[in-house]
């Protein structure tokens, strides 16, 4: 009898901190994190969110936005944990919210698959949700090992992205669009410059002749399909010549949660392979 | 037309041609010169080099000197309507009126062509409301410098209201737009502005004589038989449509407007017969020059021109600045 009670209370006490520290009123200081709280299913525990936020955080309190955040309403909000990152939250705000005594975790920038679901683990032990973010882990892991074999065989197509029209701006390898590219069998023909997001030259894209050019289409501007295909006329244009000049839906590429990757990359890898026609 | 007006406009001239055809040479990428001269002594032909230099080199480089030219060209009838050595084209809130529509625009989702519109209705918008304010003052420079300065104010701060309320997909579309630039994906629409404003230039060309009535100050220059005020409203009018068409089409590129003129009056002399003509044409090869800047500095990724035109512009200026005659005083 001794010796049960003894291990119950031994095991009350490993447990209690994992029990005590899950956090039951959490605020998301980033949409891309939101979506994430929402694929761990623990939409329930979200108490505020930034604007422009999911479907599934949609009747959640609006705290703010990526650059402004309502102190008093966060703290009127009595979160035990507030997610922020160092990519997209400014410094100060963090550190004001700190000095109030709320807990903060910043999650650091990322800017491929790895990072994304070393970031999505991390988040799911936080939130007690570890077992789901496992399975997810491992389901985007699988997809994405068979969507890339079955790119390795392909031959390497040169990929241009477009992500603003005027003035021109493109995604390097240091984003996730880079390693997207990578794992659908491209080459992003501005993946090696330093800048993640840099305005490039027009010159500069027909030089280097890309077999495809993906439109991301409303990043600039264009999301009522008011769209000026400046490339379709370029003569000598392999992309061009080919009929292989795409434009994507930005939710498509821009969210950089484990299952939109996957999603992204199944997409992303079907245009480089032909199979699939994008929405021109 | 006399010898003294002449030699400073067509050296001017002169050093235009020559400027844009070293960046048509230079360009934004390196291309041997030999695929560039075949290129346009040949504009019929095809390939992958004669698309680069007459769809993608040659509009900008017309853009350039056109929106070159309109600057330099506006910022002179600003400064000589209101009196100002402060006064440029985006004095008058133009260019504030530019960002507030374009940021709607882009805030809508509405793209191409709706896009400039847009722009094009905000600095009209911009323009209209200075025009009232200083209407009910009967136009006094003063009235019109601080009407233009507040509705600048305001209408950043609309601008300012928008982003806040806006994805950081349009926060950094709408920003990235603003830095101005020279690349336009339509080229028609590069056409259609060129000669809109080149046809606008022209027309105030003829009213250099004006200007010079006019920068002597309202009161004399009634006393001299001009309508001044009639005058001001129709140099302001025609100066902000030229502004608020290059707004629309390259964003806001600062510091021509301001320095050319300045430069320009240096060199030639205040008379607006020679002093306009001149500072269109060095606004113009200034302008490709930086742009051409802009593309090769870092290639392949390119700076916002705005960026060159302040740090060359803002260089050249301090330097003449400082120089002991430079305003006739120590």
């Amino acid at each position: 009898m001794t010796l049960a009670v003894g291990l119950c209370l031994v095991g009350f006490l490993l447990y209690a901190p994992c029990v005590l520290a899950v956090p039951n009123r959490v605020i998301s200081l980033v949409p891309s994190f939101t979506r994430e709280i929402c694929e761990l299913g623990a939409a329930d525990i979200l108490v505020g969110v930034t604007s422009f936020r999911p479907k599934c955080a949609a009747t959640k309190q609006v705290v703010g936005n990526l650059t402004e955040v309502n102190i008093e309403r966060v703290i009127a909000l009595k979160p035990d944990l507030v997610i922020a990152s160092k990519d997209s939250n400014p410094k100060k705000i963090v550190m004001k919210l700190r000095t109030l005594g709320v807990n903060v975790v910043v999650f650091e920038k990322q800017k491929d698959l790895d990072g994304i679901l070393y970031t999505f683990l991390r988040l799911g032990k936080m939130l007690g949700r570890e077992n789901r973010a496992r399975e997810i882990v491992t389901r985007v892991r699988l997809e994405v090992k068979a969507i890339s074999s079955r790119a390795r065989g392909e031959k390497s197509v040169r990929v241009f992205w477009q992500l603003g029209s005027s003035p021109l701006v493109t995604a390097s390898n240091k984003t996730f669009i880079g390693s997207l590219t990578r794992l659908a069998g491209g080459e992003n023909i501005f993946g090696m410059l330093a800048e993640s997001y840099p305005r490039v030259n027009r010159e500069e894209v027909i030089l280097r002749n890309p077999d495809v050019i993906i439109v991301v289409k409303d990043m600039g501007g264009s999301k009522r399909g008011v769209y000026v295909n400046e490339w379709a006329h370029v003569d000598g244009l392999n992309a061009a010549s080919e009929g292989r000049i795409y434009t994507l839906d930005p939710d498509i590429v821009c969210q950089p949660t484990p299952l939109r990757f996957a999603r992204a990359l199944d997409v992303v890898s079907r245009l480089l392979q032909r199979n699939v026609h994008g929405e021109n | 037309m006399g010898k003294t007006r002449l030699i400073p406009i067509l050296s001017l001239g002169f050093t235009l041609i020559t400027v844009m055809f070293l960046a048509l040479l230079v360009g934004g990428s390196p291309i041997p010169t030999r695929y560039v001269i075949r290129s346009l002594s040949n504009p019929g032909g095809s390939g992958v080099f004669h698309t680069l230099i007459w769809d993608v080199r040659m509009p900008r480089i017309v853009l350039g000197t056109v929106v070159g030219a309109a600057l330099a060209g506006c910022g002179v009838v600003f400064q000589a309507i209101l009196r100002n050595p402060l006064a440029e084209p985006y004095t008058l809130g133009v260019s504030g009126g530019g960002a507030l529509g374009a940021s709607l625009a882009i805030v809508l989702g509405i793209g191409g062509l709706g896009m400039v519109g847009m722009c094009f209705g905000g600095c009209l918008v911009s323009v209209f409301t200075v025009y009232m304010v200083a209407s009910m003052r009967n136009f006094s420079n003063t009235v019109v410098i601080l009407a233009g300065v507040v509705f600048s104010f305001l209408f950043s701060s609309l601008v300012m209201l928008i982003f806040s309320l806006s994805s950081t997909r349009d926060v950094y579309a709408a920003v990235i737009w603003l830095m101005g630039s020279l690349s336009s994906a339509d080229t028609n629409l590069v056409w259609v502005i060129s000669i809109a404003v080149t046809s606008s230039l022209v027309f105030l060309l003829f009213f250099a004589r004006d200007l010079d009535l006019m920068s002597l100050g309202d009161e004399r220059a009634t006393y001299l038989g001009l309508d001044a005020k009639k005058s001001k409203i129709f140099f302001f009018v025609l100066a902000s449509f030229i502004t608020a068409s290059c707004v629309a089409v390259a964003g806001i590129i600062s510091f021509v407007g301001l320095m050319v003129p300045h430069f320009v009056r240096k060199l030639v002399g205040p008379s607006h017969g020679t002093m306009l003509p001149c500072a269109m044409l060095a606004g113009s090869s200034f302008l490709v020059i930086c742009d051409t800047i802009s593309q090769r500095l870092l290639s392949p990724v390119e700076l916002p021109v705005g960026v060159i035109t302040g740090i060359a512009g803002g260089i050249f200026f301090l330097l003449f600045l400082l120089r002991r005659d430079w305003w006739g005083y120590d």
